[in-house]
């Protein structure tokens, strides 16, 4: 079995793995794409040697030949209903690959893996959320999971480099990564995605005998819900069926409401106006079906994985050169009329995900007055700016998220501010202030550190064993808020948001902090989750100790916090006992002794000295 | 990289000369 470790190169972060997909259609060429796209090397098998060539075209890898050295890693990208079986034949057949399979159920794949008397401790489960309407490699594209979750579900069996391997390979292709059980996995895509299908196909159904007349009248409320009635039937059905007992259940209390709906429609429709009131109670039932629905869409998350999407109305002026698209061919007429249909239309916007529509404060250029450069502000040379006053003309930073400014996005990049600092610079207070103000996401790297410690301790990791924390590094299940209103931490379902600010964790985080694989392996997640971030809400403010050096050197706009030894220490006794008098300043306040450092020794050098 | 003494400056004001650091890169970029 490949060694997470490195031992065989194949584990290593950045090492490339050899990957065998079984089975090129949708999911396994798109996977092949992005996989050979970050370096890796991917070998292409399928019953037909059709699609595996075709898979081949589209640059998904190369077709399996008698000669193939050994996979790291078996992808079995089958059809549910013989899913196991090929698992099964994977393991037998490659005696030191991982084997994983991305079906859309889990229990079934693992029973029938188990039934076929399959090692079990290298195999491991996995679903990428990740999907289109459209089946076959010609659908497939490199960005298909980028951003998406893809679930890991191991056995008890499983073994943790095993884990690691399937659960980086997620990793490369973009996906963020949550870890869940085979029950509760297939409990959970009952719910959001196989009930979402059949109520979808259900109500396409109802089009087929009503007149065109009345299709004609369809929007987009009808296009929205039935959109994935068009998925392809065989597949739905193996996926149904393999998860029948949880569709079930939940179509059984889908079926309940649907009964309390039509008693309440019966009841008003038995009811003739000159009886006065509509039948008691009857209309409640029927708002509560509505505000029910209003209460679950609002938890759906973002795109992406991002929060809650919401909608205003924003009326866009479309140039006259746009509005020449009607005068198209009546197919592009069409298909105009469906987004930008003429001179003046109104849009739906997203204010979640694009912060800049949430306010209508000028744009700082027009900010009157202008900002002057503020106190302390200096260029990277250290001298500081001479107009520097310390007045600031733009009222409290308290205010609501301001819009940022459109040349913010800096010639299409996202907006990317890197604020590094020594402890008591105020780089994490700011940073967050940053963040809410500019309306945009905001990422506490040590936050991550503070997690990983937290794991390992309540795993019984020992922070010595510098292999085994960088192993929980690579599996480690985090979930990171970067609401700046709302930061929390949640490591495998647990809000752990206070504990990792515990004293034992800042006691015990250097160990972590100062080991360098763990910081190569969280260094990655670090910029992915920047880039999903900055994608996601339209920028991102991160902060660090190493995030402008290491994590971000490239951002856009890098800041390094300091402040003087006196100002730092008075801001860590008042932080940690409530006053900066002579006393709390006589107490042990910052973290400055090599025990207790956050950034490896080599990498010390280029930073300011804690105090 | 700009450097922010924050030495003299309490918090706000401390937000304000980050944030007048990200105009001002900003509106170089372009």
């Amino acid at each position: 079995m490949p060694d997470p470790s490195g031992a065989d190169g194949a584990g290593r972060p950045g090492a490339p793995v050899r990957v065998r997909v079984v089975g090129t259609g949708l999911i396994g060429a798109s996977l092949g794409i992005a996989l050979t796209r970050a370096g890796h090397d991917v070998v292409l098998d399928d019953p037909s040697p059709t699609a595996a060539g075709l898979a081949r075209d589209l640059g998904a890898g190369r077709p399996a030949t008698p000669h193939d050295p050994a996979p790291d890693l078996v992808v079995v990208a089958a059809p549910p209903d013989v899913a196991g079986r090929v698992v099964a034949a994977e393991l037998d057949r490659w005696p030191h690959a991982v084997v994983t399979d991305v079906a859309s159920v889990k229990e079934a794949v693992a029973a029938a893996v188990a039934a076929a008397g399959a090692d079990l401790s290298r195999y491991v489960g996995s679903h990428p959320m990740a999907g289109r309407e459209r089946s076959g490699a010609m659908a497939a594209r490199a960005d298909l999971f980028e951003g998406r979750a893809w679930v890991v579900v191991p056995g008890e069996s499983s073994d943790p480099a095993a884990i690691a391997l399937v659960r980086r390979v997620a990793e490369a292709v973009g996906s963020v990564v949550t870890v869940m059980g085979a029950h509760e996995h297939d409990a959970a895509v009952a719910v959001v995605s196989h009930v979402p299908q059949v109520a979808a196909s259900l109500v396409a159904a109802r089009l087929r005998e009503v007149s065109d007349d009345a299709v004609a009248l369809a929007g987009q409320g009808l296009r929205d819900v039935t959109r994935i009635a068009a998925s392809d039937a065989r597949l739905w059905t193996q996926i149904l069926a393999g998860n029948a007992a949880a569709v079930r259940a939940v179509l059984t209390d889908l079926r309940d409401d649907l009964d309390g709906l039509l008693d309440a429609l019966d009841a008003l429709t038995t009811t003739r106006a000159e009886d006065g009131p509509a039948a008691p109670g009857a209309l409640e039932v029927v708002a509560r079906r509505i505000t029910d629905g209003n209460t679950g869409q609002a938890r759906i998350p973002g795109k992406h994985g991002g929060g809650p999407t919401s909608y205003a109305s924003v009326v866009v002026v479309v140039p006259t050169a746009r509005a020449r698209w009607r005068r198209c061919s009546p197919t592009s007429a069409r298909r105009a009329s469906t987004s930008r249909t003429c001179a003046s239309t109104t849009v739906s916007a997203c204010p979640s995900a694009s912060p800049r529509w949430r306010s209508c404060r000028p744009p700082w250029s027009t900010c009157a007055p202008p900002w002057p450069s503020a106190a302390g502000v200096s260029t990277t040379d250290g001298e500081r700016d001479p107009a520097a006053t310390g007045s600031l003309g733009c009222g409290p930073v308290t205010e609501p998220p301001a819009a940022p400014h459109p040349d913010l996005a800096l010639d299409g990049h996202r907006l990317v501010v890197a604020i590094d600092g020594p402890s008591g610079s105020g780089k994490s207070s700011v940073a967050r202030a940053v963040a809410r103000d500019l309306g945009v996401g905001f990422l506490d790297t040590g936050a991550m550190y503070r997690a990983l410690t937290w794991w390992c301790l309540d795993r019984g990791i020992e922070l010595t064993d510098r292999r085994a924390v960088a192993d929980a590094a690579l599996v480690l299940p985090l979930r990171l808020a970067t609401d700046p209103d709302a930061v929390t931490v949640a490591v495998d379902g647990t809000d752990v948001t206070a504990a990792i600010r515990e004293p034992r964790i800042s006691q015990a985080v250097s160990a972590v902090a100062t080991n360098l694989d763990v910081r190569e392996i969280l260094v990655r997640r670090q910029r992915a989750l920047v880039a999903e971030t900055a994608e996601r809400t339209g920028g991102c403010v991160a902060e660090g100790r190493d995030i402008t050096t290491v994590v971000a050197p490239d951002a856009p706009v890098r800041v390094l916090l300091t402040a003087s030894v006196e100002a730092r220490l008075a801001r860590r006794a008042t932080e940690l006992h409530g006053t900066a008098d002579a006393s709390a300043l006589a107490a042990p306040t910052t973290r400055s002794s090599a025990a207790t450092a956050t950034t490896p020794p080599s990498r010390s050098s280029s930073r300011p000295p804690t105090a | 990289m700009t450097t922010v003494d924050t030495s003299d400056l309490d918090f706000a004001g401390s937000v304000a000369a980050v944030l007048a650091v990200v105009r001002e890169t900003a509106g170089a970029a372009h």
